[in-house]
């Protein structure tokens, strides 16, 4: 009877769920994200299981959602995937992706051969803000801070004066002020540069009042932290609402120790506002090791033969190191900074930036076969002590991320002199192609993108023709240097948001500028562009955008490293004795582990177990640790045994998210 | 009737309570022997006795329990009647957070029981008691302590946490430990007779191996530490206990496992270690910190990194007070900065503390293997270092164990004794035992304690005191009155760090004006010339801090009539405040 009752009661749970969401087509909030996964979860029983992991500064509960074979045991023998979606809770859509993704996994055969840790949301207090009203985005969670350091803690956010339900902003003419309207399009402002002449109108402030009368704005909003930049890697205290330290925040800490305890995790994904899928983890960054004023630390000083007390330069360290290095081994000033305890690793190691790079080719490929517009605003950069970064610097797994949305590039119209060609395009061309458009185009080409000086065309030419640069690095250099834009013309992003407000949506991504009669500022006038519209497209047409780019994951997962044994070999050296070999491949394209895997040395190691009756190891151990197999080669393994003859050999590779296999074998020729 | 047996149960629980409580009482003495070291349980109840003899000064609290679910405890000392704890300057101590690192945790015990027992008879200790709270962890690491005293050790081994690390890189965890082969309790050498090795004995003193020059000939090697080959991958002791140091695990300049060897997965992932600072984060009022480590004789300042430069010269001066008194209270002890003296460290605790929680921290290096003498001469050359089995300062190596001979009459040197090695067949085990070399015997450690307790008893009486003085009034117009207020910080301790002010931990102190309208206030530059900078808006609340020895001046624009509080609120300092009439 109480089980009938608990049907019941589950079929009218699902059925309120299930009709919440098909009629229900808007965003999530942390709640709802969480109600439909534990709908998932309870429909699944045998394939999905909720892991309680913390609970937010707000009270929001964070969930990681294991889907999967092997969710009733504790010894894991697939590799996992680890997905954290939104991390900073900025993105509605990405917690969307979440969602849909969870579907696909059950519709798939996916679950056979892995494991998937979701998280649909990491700051949850902080997407809670998307469905308030007035809205207004934030990136903090619901932990109080004094950000003005007085006797009140978040007493002074924005407030919603004209009762439109924005939080936009307001400006004011103001003698001091240092904005003016831009001539192309009086709605915005720019700084008024007055190196030119050009003399300040307007104040500009988030609209709001001064609660606590220090004579400033908005300055001590609530909330204080954005939990997904209070990971460990780069991170800086108390900067940017970063946290007092990494894993300050309960949600994170709980996070880091399950993923510690999760060795089988193979890769990670992010669905934020980076897209390593579209574009590499971004290099350049200054190494906090001062690699010219080198201490040999006390504990290594007699080794080096070097003065604990006296700095030195990175070359006459390398020279004291030279006698120490194994033969094969290639001496480089990482290997010695990571041996000294220089400093972390700050940029992409240069091997992980090979396949990062194919990679992002194959998936624009991807993306154009669906005849999908590539043509939009970049992705962000990675923020320090975000997820991502932690994910690739200190996990030491292929990291990937997806960003499903940003504007669109607003359509330009051609002007003769240029040069037609796009840095994606002269991504995809080869140095013969380029320099064949002759020096002219180049030279042109160049300016458009605000090459500096010293790229002269002159040079640019010898050095591809020299092989010394590559169309693809410069692609990524210009890429970095800011658009230049003519006089008068609007910004690339301005220049988006005005296409897609006044054409996609009508104009409803704007709050026009409306005179209010403000009680401290007097007479100031009201608008400005409204929170999210930037990140986040309608319903329906974000779930067109998870639906282009999400299957790609699939596809990449299919390219995480897998282990097996390829070959074994005997040969008989003398009366019971043999020489093993064993090959072991990676049959797949990722490396076991990455560069920075096996810089930081935290992915566990492959073993290859060898069990025979009587099996006595003249060279060799039963036990044979395997620290790296690049993507799609081998490594060869050898043994000299000793025992009788057709003694029967077990042979086990184990590893913890790469796969296992066996063989056996029998000792004679 | 239900209501008396009740009472009866009541009074029943209440008498047993106390006659348990006597009972421990009765176990540990109190005061505290310092004749001996304290193992982890004797610790504990230490702190529940000391707890139970001044129940009205003292708290004995569980901050949290370790990686192997031990009880980290505290004892906090307060004499509410002079006002609650978090009113009051906080100085916290810990100690032992290196599991082999046993004598600082007698310094922490020695420490809480001297202010206790001297409470009320001597004046300067009545006063340091009186005038702040305590905060006292006599043992951080409490496996380590532990398993320190239980298991075979050697004096450097079982520093680190019980979380286990795959150290060697096979994917097995802590697998190839120590092995007490003999079962004496200690890690020792082993030694083989091997001709032609590089080794000989020593003519004078067969226990001293004497590494051989080109030209001459051995007849021992060294085998390294006492072990076997646990897991059979052809080297000896390769993985054992952690490794994670419980010193670099902090939330600080935290670096991964790389860059910094011991750091731990991520920041606090020891659940102890957590426990703790959320056990400081609690206690806002803590303005200094000492941690108790051994060895070397040093009282070690931050930063840890090279990173964490430069310090601001404020802080410089707050450090440079308590250390250069600290080298005078122990002598032969060095004040030193972590990272340019010794070496860096990231994740490091007092470095945590200062940047996080705005607390002085000093790291007290116990114990210097100097102070070991067996000479004529009242006073040996500073920094002469054994260098036992690695070394080449024989006559030194003769003086130690003499010292062990003639003063610690055997018990800090484990002879050579032969045994059958399962790998290396007929060899020797024998050498320096775990209590030796890097903590003094215990006939010295009372010296020890004491004078590094008083190096913290020191800092304790230079915790910020401010006192406020409404120093000047005048009428300046028929319903306005100007008011000049000084506050006077008479120790050493600045009221803030710099640090905190600089990068905003929490806000500075407020003095506060209440009962009349602030017509304008600030700081006063000139009260001859009444030139004050003045503080636009909200006049009436004024951020600041009182910097050591030293004193600020403010003045207030006041209007109206009637009776006025001034009031100065700090976080880590005592509040005072003031009325007057108008």
């Amino acid at each position: 009877m109480k089980h009938f009752l608990k049907r019941i009661v589950f079929l009218i749970l699902a059925f309120v769920l299930f009709s919440n969401g098909a009629t229900a087509q808007k965003y999530r909030t942390p709640k709802e994200a969480n109600q439909s996964l534990d709908a998932i979860a309870q429909a699944n029983s045998t394939k999905v299981k909720v892991h309680k992991l913390a609970q937010t500064a707000g009270g929001n509960q964070i969930n990681i959602y294991e889907f999967g074979t092997e969710i009733r045991s504790e010894q894991k023998n697939k590799p996992a995937i680890f997905v954290m979606a939104n991390p900073e809770g900025n993105l509605p859509l990405a917690t969307e992706a979440a969602l849909f993704l969870a579907d696909e996994l059950l519709k798939s055969d996916h679950l056979e051969r892995f494991t998937y840790y979701l998280v649909p949301v990491l700051n949850a207090d902080a997407l809670n803000h998307y469905s308030e009203n007035p809205l207004w985005e934030t990136l903090r969670n619901a932990k109080p801070y004094n950000d003005d350091m007085d006797d009140v803690v978040d007493e002074d956010g924005p407030d919603d004066l004209n009762k439109d339900g924005f939080i936009s902003q307001m400006r004011v003419l103001d003698p001091l002020g240092i904005w003016i309207p831009e001539e192309a399009d009086a709605r915005f402002l720019r700084k008024a540069n007055a190196a030119k002449g050009e003399k300040g109108m307007y104040k500009l402030y988030t609209e709001g009042l001064d609660n606590d009368g220090d004579g400033i704005y908005n300055e001590d909003p609530i909330g204080g932290v954005n939990s997904g930049i209070n990971f460990p890697h780069l991170f800086k205290p108390n900067h940017n609402a970063s946290g007092a330290w990494p894993g300050s925040e309960t949600e994170v800490y709980a996070l880091m120790r399950f993923v510690y305890a999760h060795p089988e995790i193979a890769a990670t994904f992010t669905f934020g506002s980076t897209d390593f899928c579209l574009q590499a983890p971004e290099a350049g960054r200054k190494g906090s090791a001062d690699l010219n004023n080198i201490r040999i630390p006390r504990r290594f000083a007699d080794m080096f033969g070097a003065d604990p007390a006296v700095t030195y330069s990175m070359e006459q360290v390398m020279e004291m190191a030279k006698p120490m290095v194994p033969e094969g081994v290639e001496l480089t000033p990482a290997l010695v900074a990571g041996f000294l305890g220089l400093g972390a690793a700050v940029n992409p190691l240069d091997e992980d930036l090979q396949f990062y790079n194919e990679l992002n080719k194959q998936y624009k490929d991807f993306l154009k076969a669906k005849n999908f517009e590539t043509e939009r605003l970049s992705p962000e950069k990675s923020k320090d002590g975000s997820f991502e970064l932690w994910s690739y610097y200190h996990i030491g797994v292929p990291t990937f991320s997806f960003n499903f949305f940003t504007l669109p590039k607003a359509k330009k119209e051609k002007a003769e002199s240029e040069s037609s060609l796009s840095i994606e395009q002269l991504e995809k061309m080869s140095s013969d192609d380029f320099v064949a458009l002759g020096e002219e185009k180049i030279a042109s080409f160049l300016k458009e993108n605000n090459a500096p000086e010293r790229f002269s065309a002159k040079r640019i030419i010898e050095m591809l023709k020299g092989g010394q640069f590559t169309t693809a690095q410069m692609a990524a250099t210009l890429k970095q240097i800011p658009k230049s834009k003519k006089e008068g013309e609007l910004d690339e992003k301005t220049k988006a948001f005005i296409a897609y407000n006044d054409l996609t949506l009508n104009g409803t991504g704007f709050v026009s500028w409306t005179a209010f009669e403000h009680p401290t500022l007097g007479k100031v006038e009201i608008g400005g562009e409204k929170d999210y519209i930037t990140t986040t497209p309608s319903y329906e047409d974000g779930q067109k955008l998870i639906a282009a780019q999400l299957p790609w994951l699939f596809q990449m997962v299919e390219k995480l490293p897998q282990l097996s044994i390829l070959k074994t070999e005997i040969e008989t050296v003398s009366d019971d004795v043999y020489r093993l070999n064993v090959w072991i491949q990676n049959q797949n394209y990722l490396p076991f582990p990455t560069a920075m895997g096996s810089r930081n040395g935290q992915p566990a190691p492959a073993v290859l177990l060898l069990d025979g009756k009587d099996v006595a190891f003249l060279d060799g151990k039963a036990r044979t640790p395997i620290a790296k197999v690049d993507g799609l080669k081998s490594v060869k393994l050898s043994f000299l045994l000793q025992a009788k003859k057709g003694t029967e050999l077990v042979l086990k590779l184990e590893s913890k998210f790469a796969g296992s296999d066996q063989a056996k074998i029998s000792l004679s020729k | 009737m239900k209501k008396y047996i009740s009472k009866y149960i009541f009074l029943y629980l209440l008498l047993s309570a106390f006659f348990v409580g006597n009972a421990i009482a009765q176990k540990t003495q109190i005061p505290l022997r310092f004749d001996k070291y304290y193992t982890y349980g004797e610790v504990v109840e230490a702190v529940k006795a000391l707890n139970l003899a001044y129940p009205d000064l003292t708290k004995a609290v569980v901050v949290g329990k370790s990686e192997e679910n031990r009880e980290i405890w505290a004892l906090e000392i307060n004499n509410p009647k002079t006002g609650k704890a978090e009113e009051k300057p906080g100085v916290y101590v810990d100690a032992n957070i290196h599991g082999n690192e046993i004598q600082a945790g007698e310094v922490a015990l020695y420490f809480a029981d001297y202010l206790l027992k001297n409470y009320g008879k001597l004046k300067d200790v009545t006063d340091v008691v009186d005038r702040n709270a305590y905060y006292i962890i006599p043992v951080v690491n409490v496996d380590g302590r532990y398993h320190f005293m239980t298991d075979g050790n050697s004096m450097n081994s079982n520093r680190s946490l019980r979380i286990s690390r795959d150290d060697d890189k096979d994917g097995l965890f802590d697998e190839d430990m120590y092995d007490d082969l003999n079962g004496d309790g200690n890690i020792t050498q082993m030694r083989k007779k091997v001709e032609g090795g590089n080794y000989r004995l020593d003519a004078e003193d067969q226990r001293i191996m004497v590494r051989i020059k080109d030209g001459e000939k051995g007849n021992y090697v060294l085998l390294g530490q006492e072990g076997i080959d646990n897991d059979n991958d052809g080297k000896i002791n390769e993985d054992t206990e952690g490794f994670v140091d419980p010193n670099r695990n902090w939330g600080s300049n935290w670096q991964p496992n790389y860059v910094q060897r011991g750091a731990g997965d991520f920041p606090f992932s020891a659940v102890g270690l957590k426990s703790i600072a959320d056990y400081i984060g609690k206690h806002e009022n803590i303005i200094i910190i000492y941690a108790f480590h051994n060895n070397g004789g040093m009282y070690l300042r931050g930063p840890s990194t090279k990173e964490g430069e430069p310090l601001n010269a404020a802080d410089i001066a707050v450090y440079d007070v308590l250390g250069k008194n600290a080298e005078k209270i122990v002598p032969g002890y060095r004040y030193l900065v972590s990272w340019k003296d010794l070496y860096a460290t990231y994740g490091d605790f007092t470095d945590f503390t200062y940047d996080a929680f705005g607390a002085y921290g000093f790291v007290g290096e116990l114990f210097q293997r100097e102070t070991e003498t067996y000479t004529k001469e009242a006073k040996k050359e500073q920094g002469e270092e054994s260098g036992f089995g690695r070394g080449e300062n024989y006559p030194r190596e003769r003086e130690l164990l003499d010292f062990n001979d003639h003063l610690a009459h055997g018990s800090l040197f484990a002879d050579w004794k032969p045994f059958k090695h399962p790998v290396y067949g007929d060899i020797e085990i024998g050498g320096w035992v775990k209590y030796s070399s890097r903590m003094p015997h215990t006939f010295m450690l009372p010296d020890l304690v004491h004078r590094n307790a008083s190096a913290v008893i020191y800092a304790a009486s230079q915790t910020p005191d401010v006192s406020m003085e409404i120093f000047k009034t005048e009428k300046i117009g028929n319903n306005l009155n100007r008011i000049y207020v000084r506050l006077r910080n008479s120790r050493a301790i600045s009221s803030m760090t710099a640090q905190a002010a600089k990068e905003k931990l929490y806000p500075q102190d407020m003095l506060k004006l209440k009962g009349a309208k602030v017509v304008a206030g600030g700081k006063l530059i000139n009260q001859y010339t009444a030139e004050i900078q003045f503080k636009e808006y909200k006049p009436e609340v004024q951020f600041l801090t009182v910097p050591g020895y030293s004193t600020v001046e403010y003045a207030f624009i006041v209007e109206g009539k009637g009776t006025i509080e001034i009031s100065y609120e700090s976080r880590k300092a005592k509040d005072v405040k003031q009325q007057m009439k108008l």
